[in-house]
């Protein structure tokens, strides 16, 4: 057990000898300087935007879902009692023709002037 | 402030970044995980109490250990997904396959095998480091070490092959 810890302290240092790094402190000194604004402004930063979801999702939450718009049908809505109810069908007691065409309107109109003139002789 | 960081830069960074290269397998890697670390370090360095290469390694390690890390480094690590077959390595090249060995423990064994066999850390102070109890440290390297062990084996059969 202690040949093979010892082997490997001494594989372990023989692979880290290899290693020649490159750093330099003023190199990394300016890397932390140029990172240093938005380090130094991201908590606030994230607070800011904490607050205005809060505040935004608190007055969605007073004022209420936005109301549901009412449109009107596309095509009537035909209720047919054959088919919803059991009653019998409703009986039609004024006459169809309610609604007199301008036809028979001007046609009768000129039997009464007739009638007329010929009561004067 | 400036001096005295350029002068611990100086003296340490070839230590620091042969640890890291020891965590991370890659000297690239480690560059960067030493560097990111000292770049986080420095607002601070006038404040930092106690040994300043014990806090940087500390750094380090938790560095590495960290999940921010491991989740950007994932795609970047085509080292150890070699293929034996066509690797080169021979008995002539122990501590390469060791490289390779290392790379596939997982990393809280990984750190605890270099803490403790080429930093020489007690088990209580990796425990203190890496803020694991110490019986977890030994758990670590206990298992590190099997792992590790078929590297040794044929470490210890090139050196006799080299006496004969």
């Amino acid at each position: 057990m202690s040949d093979e810890e010892d082997e490997l302290r001494r594989m372990l240092a023989a692979r880290a000898d290899r290693v020649h790094s490159t750093l330099s402190g003023p190199a990394i000194r300016a890397r932390a300087q140029a990172r240093r604004p938005l380090r130094r402004y991201a908590p606030v930063l994230t607070a800011a935007a904490v607050l205005a979801v809060v505040v935004v999702s608190l007055v969605l939450l007073q004022r209420g879902g936005p109301q549901p718009v009412q449109l009107p049908p596309a095509a009537p809505v035909t209720t047919s009692p054959e088919v919803t109810s059991t009653a019998p069908p409703p009986v039609l007691t004024s006459p169809a023709p309610t609604t007199t065409t301008k036809h028979s309107q001007v046609s009768s109109t000129p039997m009464s002037t007739t009638a007329v003139t010929t009561s004067s002789r | 402030m400036d001096q005295s960081f350029d002068d611990f830069v100086h003296s340490h960074q070839q230590t620091l970044v042969r640890y890291a290269t020891l965590l991370s397998g890659g000297q690239g890697e480690a560059e960067d995980l030493v560097q990111e670390v000292l770049i986080r370090v420095y607002p601070r360095w006038d404040t930092l109490d106690g040994s300043r290469y014990a806090y940087v390694r500390r750094a380090v390690t938790n560095e590495f250990l960290s999940w921010r890390r491991r989740w950007s480094t994932r795609h970047i690590r085509p080292t150890a997904e070699v293929p034996e077959g066509q690797v080169e390595l021979g008995w002539s090249e122990p501590d390469e396959r060791l490289a390779l060995e290392l790379g596939k423990l997982p990393r809280q064994q990984r750190a605890a095998v270099v803490l403790r066999y080429y930093e020489d850390l007690t088990d209580a102070e990796i425990a203190s480091l890496m803020g694991v109890r110490e019986a977890s440290v030994r758990a670590h390297v206990s298992r590190g070490l099997a792992a590790l062990r078929s590297v040794l084996g044929s470490s210890e059969r090139v050196r006799g092959r080299g006496h004969e």
